[in-house]
């Protein structure tokens, strides 16, 4: 009868084990530049997170600059990355605080607070472009529309977040339909709020490589040139949010300098209207009301006209733009067009500007966070002076996360980042929420994507998680209302 | 003694710095979120000790039987919790009744025992499985409300209730006498290595083994630890790096990727749920002969399949076995004309795609193979005797054709986001309608070099991936007899290295999201 090799089992595993287990104690190689990761065949019991430790007990004061810190070292048991030029004091607890994110503190304790709710923090003392004017535009919902303008990259993209904010502001302050659509989308058929087609035209973006001319660089950073008879057709969708399902009014949006043209709309399929599309000074609008549930504009004739967007809107009540860029890091706020966007705000009027960008900067290094915090307030300086009057919200970065060799981790440069855009919001005294606090902070992308609620590049959300950051954006503006 | 454990413990732990012996606890106490998987440090530590064990206890066979029990309920409960009831739920009624209906003379009787067998296996399987889903479908159907139950899904609750069946219709159909004892039983339903993921092992194929002396011959070991290192592989380097980082944010997010993304995440999903499922199943394998037990295989190169029927003798191999013996025969099989035979094709296929998932992607999945399985039957008697289709280039051609026809399906497969009422009432196809749309008309094959070389880790895996698939038959073959020679000790080094490697794979950065569609 054949040996029985059990025992060979027996000694194999426990060897295998052995093995890696001695292998932890030996220093990871490099090969060809690429660092091997350390063997831990117990990582899953090792408890290895290091103690930021606060017992910085130098002589140090407060209020000195980061670059004698430097020298010291001490700005390593910072908890988070310092931005260049940023000073450091001592926060209540005794623990290290920079200087944005003391101010932010402070400022937070002014205003009221409710379990599970991140308050907006508005920084402007009462001045032009904090919530104050919102908030009093949001009792006047009943007798006339109040737009927001929510400006931000693919975290938003496919109305994803907005769509339900928009539909709880509209459940509570009325108001009809998705609002303001660039003319083509590469989104289009996967927007829940509208079904957008469109033909014949050529799309100009702000990321592009070549072709886009500054010239025309207004909010959403697209403009568009129609071919004869192009056309854009909208369908209002309400399956998943039914306040989309109609409008009431339905435009289109031009840049004046090209001419006379004209264009003609067909409303729910039948109605039609002949527009001659005048030739404005800055942008130009033509409208049509009703009771709508689709609008085809078509451009008979294009003349020389540059063509911004469309919309399906509502007379009073709730006006929630989805302004979203594909990989922008919204730089196009910077160079933007004056005459443009205060042309764009006087055909169609903004009570709050929500600016959220930051996911396509957060792979970069600390040393250009200084930066992007200088164009930022570029960006929101040129809103305020174009849009008087109108609330900016200034929205952090939101978690995003990269694998290390202890499971997932915040990125470093997600934390730089949310300092550049607290310096941001405090240099140009507007209002800041912090959407990674509201989050859940560390590790709250991983808990979505458990739960469905975003992709597994652990960064982009999925329609789940849109509603539910839309839920946190909406406690936090209502919060900051009902205590106005 | 107190001082002594105490420097113990301190030795211990200054040699490995930072363990947590509260983790640890944590770590063998149950946790949804961390099933003991195969492929897991853990489990290969736990398995070093219970193997020591095992052999210590080769010649007593009842006190094996109760110590490898004991571990396979521990094991059900690290995954499951408390649920490890069911498994004895399962296991008691199951016994009684094959002894009844062993005894029992009358047919009639018989028969009603073999259906209250039916009736308690299948009633749990559908309680916990599908409770929500019929009662969601039924409310979009007739529109009535529906609130959805808190029902936990016991892991593997579909393979071991269809294992245990197998034992009672075999012995209702006297195929197979009932075993001597409950705890054998118990044994047979439990055994960990197939308990949670397959494959679906039949009562008269492991109990006859397990009567016999324990032995593992040096074929069994070697092909044990070729069938490991096989799963692993697959499973832990290929299937779990591919998936990551690229394949499912693909289709978790279709919009966002042009056509060839969509593509490309169609193609590496096929390699991905192939290794993934078939990676665990040769664990399975390989685990059982190592501790004395063959199982059959139960994937064989199903992408080689040169028609869908052929597929399905390649692909879960113990299910779709399972279901014909079962299912499709019960219900007729062939032997009731034409027409009741792709009647029960489409019947068992649908009832198939079900089981895999309460969705209705799923049953879409399993129709979608039985009508193709109807048609291909069909074209077999249109086309005997036909020169052409026995021809290589044919069956190159045919190999192809299938190829794409699985992987189609397997877009429907893992699309979730189907649901009645989207598809019926707004003619929403979810993510799948997205994927089609951006591969039929934004498909932008200019991208092709930047998604393959900004990806290239990504597709180096599924190139190599699907070249190992394909590799002939003669030359896999070779492989094993010559891994199966090798003297013990390379079996330490190989899984060493391979470990290595999986440990790098699992804590590598993820690739970052790459736009190509500026």
């Amino acid at each position: 009868m054949e040996k029985n090799y059990l025992n060979r089992v027996a000694w194999i595993v426990p060897a295998v084990v052995l093995s890696l287990l001695v292998l932890y104690w030996l220093p990871a190689p490099s090969i060809g530049g690429w660092q091997m990761r350390k063997i831990d065949l117990l990582s899953d019991i090792r408890n290895d997170s290091v103690v930021l430790a606060s017992t910085t007990t130098s002589d140090y004061s407060g209020g000195q600059e980061l670059d004698t810190l430097v020298k010291r070292g001490s700005v390593d048991e910072m908890e988070v990355p310092v931005l260049e030029g940023s000073r450091l004091t001592r926060g209540k607890d005794g623990k290290l605080v920079t200087l944005e994110d003391s101010i932010i503190e402070a400022e937070a304790l002014k205003v009221e607070k409710k379990v599970g709710v991140t308050s907006i923090v508005d920084l402007s003392e009462g001045a032009a472009g904090g919530m104050n004017s919102f908030y009093q535009a949001l009792d006047m919902a009943g007798s006339r529309p109040v737009r927001i303008a929510v400006l931000g990259d693919s975290f938003i993209e496919g109305d994803i977040m907005t769509a339900m904010l928009r539909e709880l502001l509209q459940k509570r302050f009325g108001g009809k339909g998705c609002g303001y659509l660039p003319i083509t989308s590469i989104t289009a058929s996967n927007r829940v709020t509208v079904k957008q087609s469109f033909e014949g035209w050529t799309t100009h973006k702000c990321v592009d490589r070549a072709g886009f001319v500054d010239t025309y660089n207004n909010l959403t950073g697209y403009y568009f040139n129609a071919s004869q008879g192009a056309w854009v057709n909208m369908e209002c969708r309400g399956n998943a949010y039914p306040h989309s399902a109609s409008c009431t009014s339905s435009s289109l949006y031009y840049l004046g300098g090209g001419g006379t043209g004209s264009a003609s709309v067909t409303i729910n399929g039948t109605t039609n209207r002949f527009f001659t599309l005048e030739d404005y000074e800055s942008v130009g609008k033509v409208t049509i009301t009703g009771d709508i549930t689709s609008a085809k504009w078509v451009i008979d004739n294009p003349s020389g006209i540059v063509f911004l967007g469309a919309s399906m809107d509502c007379d009073n009540g709730m006006i929630v733009d989805n302004m979203s860029m594909r990989s922008s890091s919204g730089r196009h706020l910077y160079r933007i067009n004056d005459r443009i966007l205060s042309g764009f705000n006087n055909v169609r009027p903004y009570d709050l500007v929500i600016i959220m960008y930051g996911l396509n900067v957060a792979g970069r290094v600390a040393s250009e966070f200084t930066e992007y915090s200088r164009m930022m307030q570029q960006g929101v300086e040129n809103i305020k002076r174009c849009m008087p009057g109108t609330s900016v919200l200034l929205v952090s970065c939101s978690d995003r996360e990269e694998r290390g060799s202890n499971g997932f981790k915040t990125m470093k440069g997600v934390l730089g980042l949310i300092q550049a855009q607290k310096r941001a919001a405090i240099n140009t005294r507007v209002s800041f929420w912090n959407l990674y606090d509201a989050m859940g902070g560390e590790g709250s992308i991983v808990e979505m994507v458990k739960k469905g609620e975003a992709a597994r590049d652990y960064t982009h959300l999925t329609g789940r998680g849109g509603d539910r950051i839309a839920r946190l954006l909406y406690d936090a503006l209502m919060l900051g209302y009902d205590n106005r | 003694m107190e001082a002594t454990w105490h420097n113990i413990l301190n030795f211990v732990n200054s040699q490995f710095g930072t363990l947590d012996w509260g983790l640890l606890l944590k770590q063998l106490t149950y946790d949804e979120n961390s099933p003991l998987i195969f492929s897991s440090g853990m489990f290969l530590c736990m398995f070093s000790v219970f193997i020591v064990i095992y052999t210590l206890l080769s010649k007593r066979s009842m006190l094996r039987t109760i110590f490898v029990l004991a571990f396979s309920y521990y094991f059900y409960y690290k995954s499951s919790g408390i649920y490890f009831f069911l498994l004895a739920v399962v296991t008691c009624s199951d016994y009684l009744i094959a002894d009844i209906i062993y005894t029992t003379r009358s047919k009639l009787g018989r028969k009603c025992l073999v259906a209250l067998s039916l009736l308690i296996d299948l009633g749990l399987l559908a309680y916990f499985k599908y409770t929500n889903f019929f009662g969601q479908l039924w409310s979009d159907i007739s529109g009535a409300p529906w609130h959805n139950f808190e029902i936990f899904l016991p892991v593997g609750i579909s393979f071991f209730t269809f294992q245990s069946l197998s034992y009672t219709i075999d012995v209702y159909r006297r195929k197979i006498e009932p075993v001597d004892n409950l705890l054998d039983y118990a044994f047979f339903v439990s055994f960990f290595p197939q308990l949670v993921a397959g494959p679906i092992v039949r009562a008269s194929d492991f109990i006859p083994q397990m009567y016999k002396p324990l032995r593992v011959t040096r074929e069994m070991l070697g092909l044990g630890f070729w069938f490991v290192v096989i799963g692993l592989f697959k499973k832990a380097v290929i299937s779990d790096y591919i998936s990551i980082n690229f394949v499912e944010r693909v289709f978790e997010n279709p919009i966002q990727f042009s056509g060839i993304e969509n593509l490309l995440g169609a193609y590496g999903y096929g390699l991905q749920i192939y290794c993934d499922f078939s990676g665990y199943s040769d664990m399975a394998i390989g685990l059982a002969l190592l501790l004395g037990f063959r199982f059959n295989i139960n994937f064989n190169n199903p992408y080689k399949a040169v028609s869908v029927t052929d597929f399905w003798r390649r692909w879960h191999i113990s299910l779709s076995s399972w279901l014909k013996d079962y299912l499709y025969i019960s219900l007729g099989g062939n032997r009731k004309g034409k027409f009741r035979q792709y009647l029960n094709l489409l019947i068992t296929m649908l009832l198939g795609g079900l089981w895999h998932g309460a969705s209705i992607n799923f049953i879409f999945w399993g129709a979608l193979h039985g009508v193709a399985l109807v048609i291909h039957k069909m074209w077999m008697s249109l086309t005997r005797g036909w020169k052409l289709v026995n021809s290589k280039v044919w069956n190159v051609l045919m190999v192809i054709v299938t190829f794409h026809f699985v992987i189609f399906a397997w877009m429907i497969f893992r699309n979730a986001d189907i649901t009645w009422k989207g598809l019926f009432q707004n003619g929403e196809w979810g993510n799948l309608g997205v994927m089609l749309s951006q591969i039929f008309t934004s498909f932008h094959p200019e991208l092709l070099t930047d998604v393959v070389t900004s990806y290239w880790h990504v597709f180096a895996l599924i190139v190599l991936g699907y070249c190992l698939h394909f590799v002939p038959d003669s030359v896999s073959q070779a492989c094993k007899r010559a891994f199966v020679k090798m003297p013990a000790v390379l079996y330490v080094l190989v899984l060493v290295i391979l470990i290595v490697i999986i440990m790098q794979v699992k804590t590598s950065e993820i690739q970052p999201f790459i736009y190509f569609q500026f």
